[in-house]
């Protein structure tokens, strides 16, 4: 029997792309009440475990289970994934997207969504495909962080807008989750996240390298986490 | 299921409907022209092509609405939204569900506008009033001779179940031109032209074949069969078994498209 705290466990997983090694032989386990970074830089697997985490893709070996469940309907109901691309359908209206949210998912709370819409300025009346592409994907962070779920897998959600709406971004994303849920974010900004990062794991060429708490790195290695990136990935 | 059929009902109904209401629309304005005094008008120049543009419009219908059905398969599933859409709480089955029903409705209503159109067309002529004393005919039919009417909706049914089936193999010709890695739209009609012959030669050899075959015994025994529930309950064993032979030609196609949805998923 799992301990009830554990939300993300991942054994020996692998995903294979024709030859390449996406992601090898991950081992992972990942408490409830957390505010995890997935770093590493690009192609380094961060995209492959999150599409693995949502049941986008089948592992190749290993498996993996969220809330004591394989990727399957129970997960999509428990986890709120935020991809690194414009995904919603661009015809549909912001309150049309609402809407969608609130009829497939249980715990999508309307009014927080209309709040964070109004706080930024954003019509529900708009169609998407008039909206910039910045404000799209503050849309789609809106429409992701306003459900109670209890994973939260953001992907690249910072990668394409300025340092302003950075800021704005992870305060939305800090402020909407609560306490027995955690967030895996991933990304290769680690300056702009650090000061909310609870623990990190670092990936590389899909090989995890490195699981371990904030506050440990500061303690045993000296460093912030942004230098011992800078260390661990130089080129 | 049923949220998602709404959604997707939204989704077709955007672009199919007005279509259909433009389509009636031009159909009335071509009665309009046909009247004996505009035919007159600049020698009839504006009647005939009043006329053309109804008929391209026909054609744009059925166009549209096919071309709709495959690319709310390829874009909604495949494409970027496809990271929305296989992340929400619901089985690949429903979503293939969805797909096919909402497509079948779409046929339906593309088809029912057309007949409309024509009968606007026929409006104030004999041939709105044969249209017309269809109703009561088929009533008294359906009276007179129910066996002949249970055919015709027997045959009805298996129409739609071919109609499903139809959407149901292109579902899977874009499922497995997902696979490729590169071209996947390419892929997909590429196998669609492999899939539409293999079955052909495979009629083929059955038609053939199967004269050569064993089943002699078989053959009398089903003769024998149909001798003894007469010709009238023949023709229902064999609308209704072709339904079977069909739905499960359909049920085939279904769960290729679902294996690959479900295990071989790889979104760009």
């Amino acid at each position: 029997m799992e301990q009830k705290n554990e939300l993300v466990v991942c054994q020996g997983l692998t995903k294979v792309y024709g030859g390449t090694r996406a992601l090898d032989n991950l081992n992972l386990n990942l408490e409830r009440g957390r505010f995890i970074g997935l770093l590493g830089p690009n192609g380094s697997g961060k995209t492959t475990a999150i599409k693995l985490l949502c049941g986008l893709i089948q592992p190749t070996g290993g498996m993996v289970t969220i809330d004591g469940a394989q990727p399957g309907i129970h997960t999509h109901s428990v986890v709120s994934y935020l991809p690194d691309r414009a995904y919603l359908s661009d015809w549909m209206k912001v309150c049309d997207l609402i809407a969608f949210f609130a009829d497939f998912y249980t715990d999508f709370d309307r009014v927080k969504a209309n709040d964070m819409l109004s706080a930024l300025d954003i019509s529900p009346l708009a169609r998407l495909k008039t909206l910039s592409k910045g404000t799209k994907e503050k849309v789609q962070l809106i429409l992701t962080m306003s459900r109670k779920a209890q994973l939260f897998l953001l992907d690249e959600p910072i990668g394409g807008v300025d340092p302003a709406a950075r800021d704005y971004i992870l305060n939305t994303i800090l402020s909407n989750y609560s306490e027995d849920a955690s967030v895996i974010l991933s990304t290769h900004l680690i300056a702009d996240i650090e000061r909310v990062l609870d623990e990190v794991v670092f990936l590389k060429n899909g090989v995890m390298t490195l699981h371990e708490s904030v506050d440990a790195i500061r303690e045993e290695h000296g460093k912030s986490v942004d230098m011992l990136f800078r260390e661990v990935f130089a080129c | 299921m049923l949220k998602l059929l709404k959604y997707e009902w939204k989704a077709c109904a955007r672009i199919c409907l007005p279509l259909c209401g433009l389509l009636l629309l031009l159909s009335a304005v071509t009665r309009v022209m046909m009247v004996d005094r505009m035919q007159e008008l600049m020698y009839g120049i504006p009647t005939v092509l009043i006329s053309m543009l109804y008929f391209a419009m026909i054609v744009t219908v059925f166009v549209v609405t096919t071309v709709i059905l495959i690319q709310r398969f390829y874009k909604n599933l495949l494409g970027d939204e496809g990271y929305l859409m296989f992340t929400l709480p619901v089985t690949v089955s429903q979503h293939i569900w969805s797909k096919t029903i909402i497509a079948l409705a779409m046929s339906i209503i593309s088809m029912i506008a057309l007949f409309l159109s024509i009968g606007i067309l026929g409006m104030g002529t004999e041939l709105l009033g044969e249209l017309a004393s269809i109703v009561p005919n088929l009533l008294q039919g359906i009276y007179e001779r129910p066996s002949e009417f249970v055919v015709a909706l027997e045959a009805l049914l298996w129409l739609l179940i071919l109609s499903a089936v139809g959407m149901l193999f292109i579902y899977l010709c874009i499922a497995l031109g997902h696979l490729a890695k590169k071209h996947r739209v390419l892929m997909a009609v590429v196998w669609y032209f492999v899939l539409t012959t293999v079955f052909e030669f495979l009629l083929m050899f059955l038609i053939m074949g199967v004269g050569t075959l064993p089943l002699g015994g078989f053959w009398m025994a089903l003769q024998n069969f149909f001798v003894r529930i007469g010709p009238a309950a023949t023709i229902h064993v064999c609308m209704i078994g072709l339904c079977i032979i069909t739905a499960a030609v359909g049920a085939a196609f279904f769960l290729g498209t679902r294996y690959i949805l479900k295990n071989k998923l790889n979104l760009e």
